[in-house]
């Protein structure tokens, strides 16, 4: 009897053992998005794992307040091993010292060339401890992706009002978008905003809807901060106060966008997906819901460019036609996790994710333009049989357009979004009981003030 | 025999003493684990900088003195560096007051409308001593001043609170209404009780969503009661009001339930007596209904001004402290340094200091109390 267990103890032992020397590592995923994207990220984690047999990605998507909840894993001492960085929060996480460099290892692999990525997108995951300067130094993420920001428009109400569908290579003025805007913004009555009888209580459809006031700044040669991101730039340059004047006018001078009262019941998207607004901005991400839900034709339009003649361009690219504002999401390890120790495994999922395969698998849903170049070219991307047509925009998009001030600046939640959201834009766009050139230049100092506080954050 | 007996109750009381500490001692040990400790960390952490990921660095007195400080200055008027005369803008360019005449009236073909003119000040930020914020601008005649703070957002924020809570008196005005009217004996009065009740028990992140819904200005249930169409969250003016709606919705059906009880307790003979007496039905309560329920109504207005300093669901969940600052409380102010903006020290600071204007005003109150509030052992005045 005794000798029987001891024949099994053994047997077991000799089982498990050598399976043990080969035991793989579990490394934790986190990220957001929803079902769609899930489900094509679960699908690349069984697909990596499958061909990877030492190492185990355990995929968990934290559907709401992605960047509390990581931030406190962090501080509760229960981090992930490898997580989505918005580029918005990337020098929040990076000055804190919670991102491993990636920069040896993607010097040492041979499936990632960091220079078939678009540079506007993985400029963004730089960072130099010792200067504390971002966009230059070691790569501390890899870009997902690339979200460039385009002009959706409603071809159908262009058609009903008889107006010629804009050229689809050449980028709008803004008179252009005054004039068509005016076109096609009527009222229940059938009025336009030119009309003494206009009701603009009462409007059907709006000619103008969603103007994200980067692509704006951005297509008019403005700029908000200086490039190192020291200095705020805005109240002295004349083409940004340009343009936030000019989306203030769009709504209380031109009145072809819906006011703040009507967005309360409705919003941008919800007034497009309807039908009630001609054109408007959304970023590449759009697409897979509008190729669902639009039921009348739609298309893509370059940015609006501005008076100035000038476009703020990723790298100051002299040949782009217009720019605006584009979003991404690193692949990042979090600092002192077992995902540190095993960087390279780690490193191998982020690769692969970021890698071709990874991409054209993501570009499949519409989601994104992959983030290499190469990719971004083909079909996989381009996918001329379905909507838009004019996919070609996205690509100069990604190109030409850059992140916003958050991405080149910590804290800011604190120095931007209080100054700039809670202050100007509803003194200026909103309530439009200051002009553009006063609210800037009564917040320079807190602008500025609040960026050296923010700044001076990162030397404790 | 005596001395055994007293022996024998004194171990006794030890025995019933062991046990009595033992009883106390479960809330005591949570209390100072979960709150004294807390308490007394967060009070050390007010005079320091801490951001929750590397050690908290001594800052002295310097948060307290960012939160507490304020000043005032007057805004000049803008002159004409050369010739002095004060500069006027008309339509949406600056002239000096000798031109504003020609200007005045005409019509702007841009902009679609008539110009008019009006005087202009210096920048408000730049009256104010280095490290100030504006927190408010306010005109005497010609003269225009600017009040500053080193955190107008607190100040602002406790401005907010404090302007919430006028919704108090109105609250327990009404539910003292209510709740005479459901002691009369009515027909369906627990059918009312339950509805009045309601409020109390549905989840406020529940309501606060209804409630958008009811302040929708275009769909919304109150402009379409009304017919009109105030924008009722979106307006600076407007969301401290429809908060105060809210809020006196959602306090209703608790009050209601104490002053009910606290009826309940009013003694009949005072009644009987005061009908003996000829009182009429104004006069019963003034004189018997309202002295009787003080005692509830003080308790009420205390927990309900604790609770109110303490205001956060609802502006954050309904209008996230907005538009700008128009309803951003203190608690939204603690929220945001704290987990926003990771500045635990600061937060701490401020969290401290709601705490001892609350305790401030309770024994203010306290104090108060002894004029208004009669208990029925008081022997009469």
């Amino acid at each position: 009897m005794k000798s029987k267990l001891l024949v099994l103890v053994l047997v077991i032992l000799a089982l498990s053992f050598p399976s043990a020397a080969q035991e793989p590592v579990r490394l934790k995923f986190v990220g957001w998005g929803g079902p769609e994207e899930g489900s094509v990220f679960q699908t690349l984690v069984e697909s990596f794992n499958a061909n990877n047999p030492d190492v185990i990605i355990e995929y968990q998507q934290i559907p709401l307040d992605y960047v509390p909840t990581l931030t406190t894993s962090i501080a509760g001492g229960t981090p992930p091993d490898i997580a989505y960085i918005p580029d918005g929060d990337f020098a929040a996480f990076v000055s804190r010292g919670q991102l491993v460099s990636l920069q040896a290892l993607v010097d040492a692999s041979d499936n990632f060339d960091p220079d078939g990525v678009w540079p506007s997108s993985l400029g963004r995951y730089r960072w130099d401890p010792a200067t504390k300067s971002l966009g230059a130094g070691d790569i501390y993420a890899l870009p997902k992706d690339i979200g460039p920001t385009v002009l959706y428009i409603n071809e159908d109400l262009f058609e009903a009002a008889g107006v010629p569908l804009p050229d689809p290579s050449v980028p709008m003025t803004w008179d252009d978008v005054v004039e068509i805007g005016t076109l096609l913004t009527v009222d229940v009555n059938g009025n336009n905003p030119d009309d003494p009888d206009f009701d603009p209580d009462n409007v059907q459809t709006f000619g103008v809807g969603d103007l994200w006031f980067e692509d704006i700044v951005y297509s008019n040669g403005g700029r908000i901060i200086s490039e190192d991101g020291r200095t705020f730039a805005a109240a002295d340059d004349q083409n940004t106060i340009d343009a936030i004047q000019w989306l203030s006018d769009l709504n209380h001078v031109y009145r072809v966008r819906p006011n703040q009262q009507q967005l309360a019941s409705i919003s941008y998207g919800q007034l497009f997906e309807s039908g009630r607004v001609a054109m408007t901005v959304n970023g590449r991400w759009g697409v897979t819901g509008y190729r669902n839900i639009l039921d009348f034709n739609w298309s893509v339009r370059p940015i609006p460019v501005g008076p100035s003649g000038e476009v703020t361009s990723y790298n100051n690219q002299d040949d782009c036609t217009f720019s605006g504002w584009s979003g991404s999401v690193g692949l990042a390890i979090i600092a002192g996790t077992p995902g540190e120790q095993n960087a390279e495994l780690a490193y191998r999922f982020i690769e692969f994710i970021a890698g071709a395969e990874g991409q054209i698998e993501q570009a499949a849903l519409g989601f994104q333009i992959p983030n290499q170049v190469e990719v971004a070219m083909t079909d996989a991307f381009l996918q001329p049989d379905q909507e838009p047509d004019n996919a070609q925009v996205f690509l100069e998009a990604a190109r030409c357009q850059l992140p916003g001030p958050w991405t080149q600046t910590p804290l800011y939640g604190q120095w931007f979004d209080e100054n700039f959201w809670r202050g100007l834009w509803l003194d200026v766009v909103v309530d439009n009981t200051q002009l553009a050139v006063d609210a800037f230049a009564d917040r320079a100092d807190a602008f500025q003030s609040g960026l050296d506080e923010a700044w001076a954050s990162l030397d404790n | 025999m005596a001395a055994s007996a007293k022996q024998e109750r004194s171990r006794l009381g030890r025995n019933e003493a062991i046990w009595g500490y033992l009883f106390i001692a479960a809330p005591l040990i949570g209390f100072l684990i979960f709150a004294a400790g807390p308490l007394i960390i967060s009070l050390f952490l007010s005079f320091t900088n801490y951001d929750l990921f590397t050690s908290p660095r001594w800052a002295g007195l310097d948060n307290w003195q960012q939160a507490l400080s304020l000043t005032f200055a007057e805004v000049p008027q803008r002159l004409d560096e050369e010739t002095g005369e004060r500069i006027f803008r008309c339509g949406r360019t600056d002239v000096p007051a000798s031109q504003v005449p020609e200007l005045e009236g005409t019509y702007d073909e841009r902009l679609r409308q008539e110009i008019t003119c009006s005087p202009l000040y210096g920048r408000p930020r730049e009256s104010l001593p280095s490290g100030y914020s504006p927190w408010f601008e306010f005109m005497i005649g010609e003269r225009s001043f600017v009040v500053g703070a080193t955190d107008p957002i607190l100040w602002q924020g406790m401005f907010n609170t404090v302007f919430l809570m006028l919704g108090i008196p109105i609250s327990l005005a009404i539910s003292l209404g209510l709740a005479m009217a459901l002691n009369q004996g009515i027909y369906f009065t627990n059918f009312f009780r339950l509805i009045y009740y309601m409020p109390t028990i549905l989840p406020i992140a529940a309501t606060a969503l209804i409630w958008l819904w009811i302040f929708n200005p275009d769909f919304g249930l109150l402009n379409y009661a009304l017919g009109t169409r105030i924008n009722w969250l979106q307006n600076a003016d407007m969301v401290k009001p429809s908060l105060i709606i809210m809020g006196i919705w959602g306090g209703l059906g608790y009050q209601m339930l104490i002053y009910l009880a606290g009826l309940q307790g009013v003694p009949r003979q005072l009644y009987e007596a005061a009908e003996i007496d000829g009182a009429n039905t104004w006069q019963k309560f003034r004189f018997v209904t309202w002295p009787s329920l003080t005692p509830t109504t003080f308790f009420l207005l205390i927990t309900s001004m604790i609770g109110g300093f303490q205001n956060f669901v609802q502006p954050f969940i309904m209008t996230q402290g907005g538009p700008g600052r128009a309803s951003t409380t203190v608690v939204m102010s603690i929220y945001d340094n704290a987990f926003r903006d990771l500045q635990m020290g600061y937060a701490s600071t401020q969290a401290w200091l709601l705490g001892a204007i609350i305790m401030l005003i309770t024994v203010i109150n306290f104090s108060l109390a002894r004029r208004w509030v009669f208990y029925e052992t008081d022997t009469a005045s």
